[in-house]
């Protein structure tokens, strides 16, 4: 990445589940699911997204492709705000962001075959038809690896990989610049797993994609992303490039997170300090003030835990500058 | 230390499914020695689950074990676990006494509509003849032991009220309550955060350390495998390809789909960046398996005219096996 154009700035953005209602409907205790998210995505680079379950990830990336609606905040698409956008013009954005979903077994239609599934998109924006419509996906089939003679066939005669590769095929068949891809390994088999991820940096190459590519699987993303931002209770706790994060995290959620992920090497057992967070979880709709992992962190102090703590110099922590964290057991002898 | 507890032998078990009969497992040989740690790896469809099953007679109605010999040495005589009588006291002794069992999913595993407790109150008042509230203390306890704050809250919590992990670790305790000398876990951490699968390992170890229990660990998960393994058995379609001592194992794989599995998992620290050797193809249907070696279509050393066409051999290198042709003119190779 010579020059870094913005493609999409997030800005302070918050999306909030109402638990409950009052009479007036209006929600009287919410969930945080995102709760100030400041993010930008260059063009052509691959943005890695990273948590556990419930940080908020999956609603960020729904909320990047229109699958979510923005409590507040601003998402600033190649300078246009997507929250603020009509209807039509929200249609011609979908066709610039698309999603890849994480289960290949229930994200397709069991009713349509591969021709259906991949040529809906451009069947619903009008863009083309008939043998041009034929051409284009068979052409996309191949890109992907599929055989365009399976183009008559119904998901159930396909493995999840290739189910995975009929996913990416419609998510670009509409010529998207932007992929949100949710998980997109993580319900596949070890043995294909490897294959996709391939594929996907093959197809980022060819047509110059951006990536935001979600993912609780540290090793995954680590493989695939320039960046990597890590999430934690609806919002960003640090934010780097890959190298960085993965040999110095500033955060000690980062660490603790590193630490935690099995390295298949048994010469490294014990090595390998291990950091066993308590799980004392906040609650999400009354969130404490000051540092949300503070009850878990083994470096908390009483200022971290009053007050708002800045993402400051790629670390939404009070005390990244002062402590030294441990990042990943070097696994390099390992193979070639 | 090294004396067999349970021994597999000859395993063949196979479903009716509405394409036609699948042989899950085809012919599976495997030993879990008294307090270590057997990992069994592999990917979907290569039978390891129902392995596991098969040893508590746990398969469904569609499927039946049809040939091979379960052993169990932790009793006072051994017995074949698969020649019991279903209503022998032997088997009711063997499911959640001498034997516990934690499943892939804690969620779908517990009783939805009764708490924890009562769940948990009930094994341990069945296998120890504890009455009621003396095993209503003890449940306390194990829950305790199992790492959930607060266990006499906590014991009348239903599943629901819990997160994943914390069901996990109440079916942790429901498996331990009997003190058994063999926990089988079939991907207990799956389905959880790896901050949470790091302290659920750490209990399993810490467990094992305290009761010398042994464990059969179901896992795809090659790291975890490393972290918790003393011996692994690699199975791909039904069928044991590899098996050694874990430092063997990872140090110097044998088996082509062992080599490949290894290679093609990404590394934290490293693989970043750099395209990931592949697997060709896909795991295939267990209902088409291919003729020969199974491995044969997706390996790149298979050997033309004979991986396709032969069963390949079973190899013994110094008491670590390999199901290759590549190692048939090794001495000690049975056919």
């Amino acid at each position: 990445m010579s020059d870094k154009q913005p493609l999409l700035e997030i800005e302070d953005l918050h999306v909030r589940f109402p638990l409950r209602r009052n009479l007036l409907g209006r929600p009287t205790v919410e969930v945080h699911a995102v709760s100030g998210v400041d993010l930008t995505l260059y063009k052509g680079e691959t943005l890695g997204l990273v948590g556990e379950s419930g940080c908020g990830k999956t609603t960020l990336g729904r909320t990047i492709v229109g699958a979510q609606k923005a409590t507040s905040g601003s998402l600033r698409y190649d300078g246009r705000d997507l929250t603020a956008l009509s209807r039509r013009e929200q249609g011609a954005s979908r066709r610039r962001i698309r999603m890849v979903f994480q289960d290949p077994f229930s994200s397709l239609n069991p009713r349509m075959n591969l021709r259906q599934i991949i040529g809906d998109p451009l069947v619903a924006t009008g863009e083309a038809r008939g043998a041009e419509l034929e051409d284009r996906i068979a052409e996309m089939m191949r890109r992907v690896g599929l055989s365009p003679d399976y183009m008559d066939r119904y998901p159930h005669s396909f493995s999840g990989g290739q189910r995975q590769r009929v996913n990416i095929a419609r998510a670009l068949i509409v010529g998207p610049e932007l992929v949100v891809a949710d998980e997109p390994v993580s319900a596949l088999d070890v043995s294909v797993r490897a294959q996709i991820l391939n594929l996907l940096r093959e197809l980022q190459a060819e047509f110059g994609l951006t990536y935001l590519f979600i993912s609780h699987d540290l090793s995954v993303v680590e493989n695939l992303a320039d960046r990597v931002a890590v999430m934690y209770f609806g919002r960003v706790v640090e934010l780097a490039e890959t190298g960085a994060l993965y040999e110095h995290p500033r955060h000690p959620y980062t660490e603790a997170l590193m630490s935690a992920v099995p390295i298949p090497d048994p010469s490294l057992k014990g090595r390998q300090g291990r950091i066993l967070l308590p799980d004392e979880l906040p609650d999400p709709s009354d969130p404490p003030p000051g540092c949300a992992f503070a009850r878990r962190c083994a470096y908390a102090e009483d200022r971290c835990r009053t007050g708002e703590i800045p993402l400051a110099d790629g670390a939404r922590c009070v005390r990244s500058g002062e402590l030294d964290l441990e990042g990943i057991v070097e696994a390099e002898s390992s193979r070639p | 230390m090294d004396s067999a507890l349970l021994e597999i032998k000859g395993l063949h078990t196979s479903f009716n499914t509405f394409d036609g009969r699948v042989r899950a497992v085809d012919g599976v040989d495997l030993t879990v020695h008294a307090g270590k740690t057997l990992c069994v790896v592999g990917e979907s469809g290569c039978g390891k689950s129902v392995t596991a099953r098969s040893i508590l007679r746990l398969v469904e109605d569609s499927g039946s074990v049809d040939a091979g010999t379960i052993t169990w040495h932790g009793g006072d005589e051994p017995f074949d676990i698969l020649s019991l009588d279903a209503k022998d006291r032997r088997l009711a002794k063997l499911r959640g006494g001498d034997i516990g069992m934690i499943f892939q999913e804690p969620m779908a595993s517990l009783l939805p509509l009764r708490t924890i407790g009562a769940q948990l109150v009930e094994t341990i008042r069945i296998h120890t003849g504890m009455g009621r509230r003396a095993a209503r203390e003890r449940a306390i306890e194990l829950l305790g032991q199992v790492g959930i704050p607060k266990p006499h809250e906590r014991i009348d919590a239903y599943p629901f009220q819990l997160s994943g992990g914390m069901c996990q670790r109440a079916m942790i305790a429901i498996a331990l309550c009997a003190n058994p000398s063999l926990l089988i876990a079939d991907e207990p951490t799956t389905a959880l955060d790896v901050t949470t699968q790091a302290r659920i390992l750490d209990l399993i170890r810490s467990l094992q350390a305290e009761h010398r229990m042994a464990v059969m660990f179901i896992t795809h998960d090659l790291g975890v495998v490393a972290e918790l393994a003393d011996e692994v058995a690699v199975m791909y379609l039904g069928r044991v390809v590899e098996r050694a001592a874990v430092d063997e194992l990872f140090a110097d794989p044998k088996h082509p789909y062992t080599k490949a599995l290894l290679a093609s998992v990404p590394v934290l620290g490293r693989d970043r960046g750099r395209d990931l050797p592949t697997i060709p193809g896909a795991v295939p249907n267990p209902l088409h398996r291919p003729s020969g070696c199974s491995f044969h279509p997706r390996c790149a050393e298979a050997v033309a005219g004979t991986c396709d066409v032969e069963a390949p051999p079973e190899v013994d290198f110094d008491g670590r096996t390999a199901e290759c042709v590549l190692y048939a003119d090794r001495e000690g190779a049975a056919a």
